[in-house]
């Protein structure tokens, strides 16, 4: 769902893709000064916002006491990334996020597959998992700081409980919508029940799976920063708190932009991930 | 028959909360790790009997609804704006796409840096952390009008101007929906940790003040709190969609 914005869906509903998106663009001519042109004029607007940004601080129309300006922002983060403070924060932070996503991927999956194989366990867990489920999952950091300290442990924890219900619902709803034709075309050409389900069943509700992994994704950042806000003496929520406790807002804008960054790359990369592992489901869908 | 399925869909609710009782009572766990439900229960019933809890929520939820209600406003202009102008979809596509994968509670101390740490800030920060959300939803909605629903309305004579207001924005009401369920979460979240990190009363804060004074029953009922105002928003986000969305049925 967050895609929509960058890449207009192709059904026949909707109107044709405007000219200046980057798949207008590329197929109206594939050659390399077009799409050049494209990416150009996407990342134009973010241009504009740095240089209004530049401008209406050095002309003092905004205190650069309450925002510094873009250039200044930018050669703290040069220093930041330099003196390997950030890297060495950010590794706690990313070692948390992915550490817990990582569990609760593990752990969602088997137990959505698991709930929707077996009646039992289904029973069991989906009355727990609706009650679960509109908790603000942030609401567990206090909890968390209590059990386990201001410690890795922690942090990941709040990780895996936020990123496991969307995972196990997800998978859930895919095994569950798995077309039955597959299933039968798979059994009569003598696939065995345990095969079915590794070459048929895990494959067909990949897409379902890997959709909960990308809500979960931004969800763990979200959690490792209000972990690092709240109770943490590392990680970089903790160093943005640090630097704006101080009134060093400089290097807590760059450290800011810094972080944006990162999580933009990464949701950039499960979408590229994602796109590769399913490009049979895209062209199905497609056609 | 009915009774036995009604308890066969909440045994396992029930099953837990009983061994809950029992661990916390038996003595395995500090108290303050895990105090027994029955002193959770207790507590949280004190507390919404003296008004304590009552007026914490109210003030969390107003902090919320009232970001959210910023944020559904420009967010419904945003996308309306980027679905029927060219120069204002270029514009903001890219910044949308940005800005939709910042985790945004990162700006907290920037917020208190520029807007205090009274109801504004976090108002406006959980504002700007839902907008984007109701943005795309917005445009994905009026993108994908019925093309057949505008020429009738313009063979029946229906002005531009209008068109917008009689038939795009009605025909994006399930998508706008959608984007309000997906920024409703989003907005208790950066509520509450706002409240954790700067104060200023709220749920938020009266659960990290319990947990920094080992208060284990007033942590817990808090977060009951927390979970009860989550459900219970959501069931009326789905109510009112029932509501509009009458014709979506036929």
């Amino acid at each position: 769902m967050a895609s929509t914005a960058t890449a207009p869906s192709p059904r026949a509903t909707a109107p044709a893709p405007s000219a200046l998106s980057p798949r207008g663009l590329a197929s109206a001519g594939s050659r390399l000064p077009g799409r050049l042109l494209a990416a150009l004029s996407r990342v134009l607007p973010i241009v504009v916002l740095c240089a209004l940004w530049e401008l209406v601080t050095r002309t003092g129309l905004v205190g650069t006491q309450i925002v510094p300006p873009f250039s200044t922002v930018c050669a703290a983060a040069v220093d930041l990334l330099r003196s390997g403070t950030l890297l060495q924060h950010l590794g706690v932070s990313l070692y948390r996020a992915l550490g817990g996503l990582a569990l609760s991927i593990v752990v969602g999956v088997s137990l959505g597959i698991s709930m929707a194989r077996n009646r039992h366990v289904e029973n069991f867990f989906d009355p727990l998992v609706s009650l679960v489920y509109p908790l603000p999952k942030t609401a567990l950091v206090p909890l968390t700081m209590v059990w386990l300290g201001i410690t890795d442990r922690a942090a990941i924890l709040v990780v895996f409980l936020a990123g496991l219900l969307p995972i196990v619902v997800n998978t859930y709803h895919g095994v569950r919508s798995v077309d039955r034709v597959l299933l039968w075309s798979a059994r009569s050409l003598g696939t065995p029940e345990r095969g079915l389900f590794r070459r048929v069943v895990i494959p067909a509700s990949m897409p379902y799976i890997f959709n909960g992994v990308r809500i979960a994704l931004p969800v763990s950042f979200i959690v490792v920063i209000s972990v690092e806000l709240v109770a943490s003496k590392v990680g970089i929520g903790n160093l943005i708190n640090g630097f704006g406790g101080l009134g060093i807002y400089d290097y807590m804008f760059a450290t800011i932009l810094l972080f944006v960054a990162v999580a933009f790359v990464a949701d950039r990369c499960a979408v590229r991930i994602g796109t590769g592992v399913m490009r049979w489901h895209e062209e199905r869908d497609a056609s | 028959m009915r009774v036995r399925r009604a308890l066969a869909s909440v045994y396992s609710v029930m099953l837990v909360a009983v061994v809950w009782e029992m661990v916390a009572r038996s003595g395995m766990v500090p108290f303050f790790f895990l105090p027994p439900l029955s002193t959770i229960a207790i507590t949280f019933a004190g507390q919404i009997a003296d008004g304590t809890l009552v007026q914490e929520t109210l003030l969390t939820i107003f902090r919320a609804a009232s970001g959210l209600a910023i944020a559904v406003a420009a967010g419904i202009a945003l996308g309306i704006g980027m679905a029927r102008s060219r120069a204002v979809h270029w514009f903001f596509d890219p910044i949308v796409a940005v800005a939709m994968s910042v985790p945004s509670l990162t700006l907290v101390p920037a917020f208190i840096l520029w807007f205090g740490i009274g109801h504004e800030s976090k108002i406006l920060l959980v504002a700007l952390s839902c907008v984007w959300s109701m943005a795309v939803s917005t445009y994905n909605g009026a993108r994908n009008v019925d093309r057949r629903l505008v020429w009738s309305a313009r063979v029946m004579g229906t002005p531009e101007g209008k068109l917008l207001w009689k038939v795009v924005v009605p025909a994006a009401t399930p998508y706008i929906f959608n984007g309000m369920q997906v920024a409703l979460p989003i907005s208790l979240i950066v509520a509450f940790v706002f409240e954790m990190v700067a104060g200023g009363g709220g749920l938020g804060f009266q659960e990290i003040m319990a947990a920094r004074f080992f208060k284990a029953p007033d942590l817990f009922a808090a977060l009951f709190a927390i979970l009860l105002v989550g459900f219970v928003l959501d069931r009326i986000l789905r109510l009112v969609r029932a509501r509009v969305l009458v014709w979506l049925q036929g």
